[in-house]
């Protein structure tokens, strides 16, 4: 007989786990799939080892058994991503899909904690009412959201206070604070946690970027500053992004919202279970349940009614195209990414990088969204500028060399034994806007060893893209100037890459079911009962990290199924 | 300079004596010891390689034992000697020109010369295992006593850092290095 699932939850990210715990809390019982394996704090005691997690990316799926590629346009031949795949599997783990196993990329990331402000809920019609109705692409795909700032806050509000983000308030209820970003949308109140300790270098930065006249602050972090609740306080190791946190001070569902679901006694969790298709009734309509690969390749079917898909925007769009719920073909369309224009200083004292978490740190929002200044490279919408004074280990800083140099020789050696320690680094995250030539769809030849179709991407950096990237490398090297450093460079214009780990829109979400592959709850207009949820529901990327929205757009999913069921 | 450090004696995981001596040279290319500080061969980064090879897949197995051939091939050909028995400055030579002619592996046309692709592989690979082995935790056999470390100043497996070691010019020289190791056992006498 086939196994029932109250509900079914595939992927236990920073969304899967979310839901997970609010439906558990609520008597539902659970069954959560998951592709990776289930780790366990103990096991990251000794994490400080970059061999491990950079250089052999532990933690991330491998191109060898999660097969994706990409092509610049539909012309070309796809390949394996050409950025990651190297002689012995991946070379490059930051520029993959988020790592795996319960608390998914919620595992190894940065912590970057940010609200959207009101302004990236419209960001089509300020651009044309800023720039004119042809601002934008003939291709642009571009729409506003559905939902607005004011939809959100509530579900923002228990991102930082459930799960727990540090940082300092710029608008509480209209009331200014000049010591938070003062271009925040109003918040109903400030951050359960005061701010990080800054790396070393970080006052430098920010007293550089006072002087030129912007309004630097702290950014917001999803690292614990004090105890709170699940979470302890930072230790300022320094192997934190790419890396698992040792003391659980790194906000991550493996330790919040997982751990809550499973003390409610309602959540069984099936690691290394690789959902690779979706059932439905025989009209198409409902959700019947899903199927899985379990460790050995064996399959297994698990019937349910309510199946929620969080296994990220790129996997979400290939298990939806592969399981052939894509009547208005709209999956997969609408890929977005960020390109980061990633510059590096060489200060005249000691910034000592190997310190703190990537995310203590000062940032500059006085550039982004429509807050972007009238430019003469055409940049219609700005981004976040944030200084990188910490989490650098040697491995990863000899990967980022002065252009020109040679990379190996007593010269290299002279420079990096005398450099190193006085690295940093800037960055800033142009979002990509969506348009007919960017999207993704199923490889026709590549499959993974369970005979599984590859995730195909169809990407460029566009016009606009590079751009961005002209314009805020002149901000970076103002800054870098004013700070007094004595290198500068950036990473190569346009970037090899093409994931960021930001990716997003792969299953936007809308009103209209003609144009758009979900409702705002994640609920898909195909297939009743069917939520597919994440960071594939953005219409546009915003200047800022996708996960607090993802993790706010998760609650808001969470409560319409609870007043559904 | 033949490759006669303590490392190179003892016996070799997978690789043979020709293929330690040559991919010794060539790291040794990378992270030079002329100057009296530490490079590939103190912090003994040949065993962190032969041990990584010896770990990992049949890929990149092959890309060492037909990489080191292939070089061998290239300097007997036109110098009459392997790699290892050339000049450091014919040395450096060889490895610029398989820098500047080709490109590794994932980019190069497929017209271009097989050897070629390879070469600039196999260099690139080179390139990437003396960057671990100079900086990784010395569990994996290179980063010899955290000579590495030491040389960039890096303190290593550090539980944390403390404010006074977060001010801006702190000289990180000061912070005594630790490895996993010795977290492990200072875990350890704190359990005890
Ligand atoms: C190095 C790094 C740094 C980052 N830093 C930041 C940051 O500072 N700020 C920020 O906002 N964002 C950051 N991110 C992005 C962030 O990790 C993602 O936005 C977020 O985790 C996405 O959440 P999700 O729920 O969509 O998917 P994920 O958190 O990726 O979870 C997906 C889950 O699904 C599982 N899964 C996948 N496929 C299947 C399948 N077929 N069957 C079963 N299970 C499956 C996976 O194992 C995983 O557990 C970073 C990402 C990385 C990789
Ligand atoms: S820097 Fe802080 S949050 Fe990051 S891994 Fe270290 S202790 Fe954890």
């Amino acid at each position: 007989m086939t196994e029932t699932a109250e509900a079914i939850v595939v992927g236990l990210g920073a969304s899967g786990g979310i839901i997970a715990e609010q439906l558990t809390k609520a008597g539902i019982r659970v069954l959560a799939l998951d592709k990776g394996p289930v780790h366990t704090t103990e096991e990251f005691t000794f994490k400080q080892d970059e061999v491990k997690y950079y250089s052999r990316g532990s933690l991330v799926p491998q191109l060898a058994t999660d097969p994706v590629t990409w092509r610049p346009d539909d012309k070309s031949t796809a390949r394996l991503l050409p950025w990651a795949a190297g002689v012995r599997g991946n070379s490059e783990p930051l520029h993959l899909p988020p790592s795996i196993g319960p608390g998914g990329g919620t595992l190894h990331w940065g912590g970057a904690a940010w609200r959207h402000r009101d302004a990236d809920f419209r960001m089509k019609t300020l651009i044309e009412e800023r720039f004119g109705p042809d601002a934008l692409d003939a291709d642009s795909t571009m729409v506003d959201w559905p939902i607005g700032y004011d939809d959100l806050e509530p579900y923002y509000d228990r991102v930082e206070w459930e799960l727990g983000v540090s940082g300092q308030a710029g608008n509480v209820k209209g009331a200014p604070n000049p010591e938070g970003n003062p271009y925040e949308s109003p918040r109903e109140r400030g951050f359960p946690m005061p701010p990080l300790r800054t790396a070393p270098a970080d006052d430098r930065f920010k007293a550089a970027c006072q002087r030129l006249g912007y309004r630097p602050f702290q950014q917001p972090a999803a690292v614990a500053s004090t105890d709170y609740k699940s979470l302890k306080g930072c230790e300022y190791c320094g192997f934190c992004h790419g890396f698992l946190c040792h003391v659980n001070a790194k906000q991550s569902s493996r330790i919040t919202s997982v751990e809550a679901a499973l003390q409610t006694g309602n959540l069984e969790i099936r690691s290394n279970s690789r959902a690779f298709r979706l059932d439905r009734d025989p009209s198409g309509r409902r959700i019947t349940g899903v199927s899985y690969f379990d460790a050995d390749g064996n399959v297994h079917q698990v019937r349910s009614n309510l199946v929620v898909v969080a296994c990220y925007a790129l996997e979400n769009s290939r298990l939806l195209l592969a399981s052939g719920i894509n009547a208005n073909g709209q999956v997969g369309r609408n890929f977005m990414t960020h390109s980061f224009g990633w510059c590096s200083l060489v200060l005249p004292e000691f910034s000592n990088p190997f310190m703190a978490p990537l995310v203590a740190a000062s940032v500059v929002d006085d550039l982004n969204c429509d807050g972007v200044p009238d430019n003469d490279e055409g940049v219609l919408w700005g981004s976040v500028l944030t200084s990188i004074p910490g989490d650098l280990q040697p491995i990863e800083a000899a990967h980022n060399l002065p252009p020109g140099m040679r990379r190996w020789g007593q010269g290299f050696k002279d420079w990096f034994s005398e450099n190193y320690r006085r690295l940093m680094g800037i960055h800033n995250q142009v979002p990509s806007f969506p348009s007919k030539k960017y999207y993704c769809d199923l490889d026709p030849v590549v499959k993974d060893k369970f005979g599984q179709p590859a995730l195909r991407i169809t990407h460029d950096w566009s016009a606009h893209d590079l751009a961005a990237l002209k314009y805020f490398e002149k901000v970076k090297r103002s800054i870098a100037e004013e700070m007094g450093a004595t290198q500068f460079w950036s990473e190569p214009t346009p970037p090899a890459y093409h994931l960021s780990t930001h990716e997003v829109g792969t299953h936007r979400m809308g009103e209209n079911p003609s144009d758009s592959v979900v409702d705002i709850y994640g609920e898909s207009h195909e297939c009743e009962g069917l939520y597919v949820v994440g960071g594939g529901q953005f219409p546009t990327l915003s200047g800022y990290n996708p996960t607090q929205t993802l993790q706010a757009l998760a609650y808001l999913s969470a409560d319409r199924i609870l007043d559904k069921v | 300079m033949p490759a006669t450090n303590e490392a190179t004696k003892v016996s070799w995981l997978f690789l043979t004596e020709t293929e330690a001596e040559t991919v010794d040279a060539v790291s040794a290319r990378i992270f030079p010891s002329g100057d009296g500080k530490p490079g590939a061969r103190e912090t003994r980064v040949i065993t962190y390689i032969d041990k990584t090879t010896a770990d990992e897949d049949e890929a990149l197995r092959r890309c060492y034992r037909d990489g080191v051939e292939a070089l061998n091939a290239l300097t007997s050909e036109q110098y009459g000697q392997r790699f290892a028995e050339l000049p450091e400055e014919r040395q450096d030579e060889v490895l610029e020109r398989i820098e500047a002619s080709t490109a590794p592996e994932s980019t190069r046309t497929p017209e271009g010369p097989e050897d070629e692709g390879l070469l600039a592989t196999f260099f690139a690979l080179v390139w990437e295992h003396t960057i671990q082995g100079m900086f990784c935790d010395p569990q994996y056999g290179g980063n010899h006593e955290a000579l590495g470390w030491q040389l960039v100043g890096f303190p290593g497996a550090q539980w944390g850092y403390n404010a006074e070691q977060m001010r801006a010019g702190f000289d990180s020289k000061t912070i005594p290095i630790k490895t996993l190791e010795d977290l492990r056992r200072e875990l350890k006498r704190a359990d005890d």
